[in-house]
């Protein structure tokens, strides 16, 4: 048995988590890896993407790419933070980027979490998965 | 409903019929109704889905409240005496004072949760 183990199948089960990343690679990877954990995933290319698939369903965490913050990721969770509870502004938000600064950045704008790369594929699905126990 | 590995269960052999004029919103819902175990089809306008009713059977209907040409509250009229019909609301005036009174046995104001979307298709299919 690998180091996810039997847990990382569906530890994300009932869990919708939105990914908006630019770079379709790395989006089919992180997306990837929430499915393997069991969650349903919708990937998006841009912020607008994304913030237009919350006017109708409601996440329960995005996964933004944080590599560039300046390229989007800011400005998205300025947007989504700025939304009414009932409309989804309190959503779980985690950002995937390099470590280093970029890590405080993202949790003094409104991130809950931040994930670093390389992507350990278990430690994201707990991430995600910490975040929404209540 | 609660988060867990029930939920891709929630809806083994329902078969849902989803009624929304934005493809967009309609593969968005039919993702989640199908990641719940549900089987799914589609309908883009009211007089579509009134064609599928009358052609397969379905145990549950979540459509869009207003849609072009018949809106949701005709098709209720229509159909919602055979097979239960759920509101998918948007902004002002159709609230669920409204969409129940006119015979929807369900309420949903955008944006939706989708787990409470499979919930509320879960206990209408069990009541049929």
């Amino acid at each position: 048995m690998g180091r996810g183990g039997i847990y990382s199948m569906d530890s994300l089960s009932g869990v919708y988590a939105l990914v908006v990343d630019s770079e379709k690679e790395r989006r089919a990877l992180v997306s990837g890896i929430l499915r393997y954990c069991g969650a349903l995933v919708t990937p998006v290319e841009t912020p607008a993407a994304a913030l237009a698939i919350m006017r109708l369903l409601k996440p329960d965490v995005v996964v933004v790419d944080f590599t560039r913050p300046e390229d989007g990721g800011l400005d998205f969770i300025r947007s989504v933070r700025a939304l009414k509870p009932e409309e989804g502004g309190v959503v779980a938000a985690v950002a995937v980027g390099e470590g280093g600064a970029n890590a405080e950045l993202a949790r003094s704008r409104g991130f809950d979490a931040y994930a670093t790369k390389p992507l350990d594929p278990w430690e994201l699905c707990r991430i995600v998965a910490s975040l929404l126990t209540t | 409903m609660a988060r867990g590995p029930d939920v891709p269960k929630a809806l083994l052999g329902v078969h849902v019929l989803v009624v929304d004029d934005d493809p967009a919103a309609r593969g968005l819902l039919e993702a989640v109704l199908t990641y719940c175990g549900a089987f799914v089809s589609a309908a883009a306008t009211a007089r579509e889905a009134l064609d599928q009713h009358r052609r397969q059977p379905i145990d549950v209907v979540v459509a869009a409240v207003i849609l072009p040409g018949e809106d949701g509250y005709w098709l209720v009229r229509e159909i919602g005496a055979r097979v239960p019909v759920v509101a998918l609301a948007t902004g002002r005036g159709h609230g669920p004072d409204r969409t129940l009174t006119a015979g929807f046995q369900g309420h949903l104001r955008k944006p939706v949760d989708p787990w409470e979307l499979c919930g509320i298709v879960a206990g209408l299919a069990r009541k049929a």
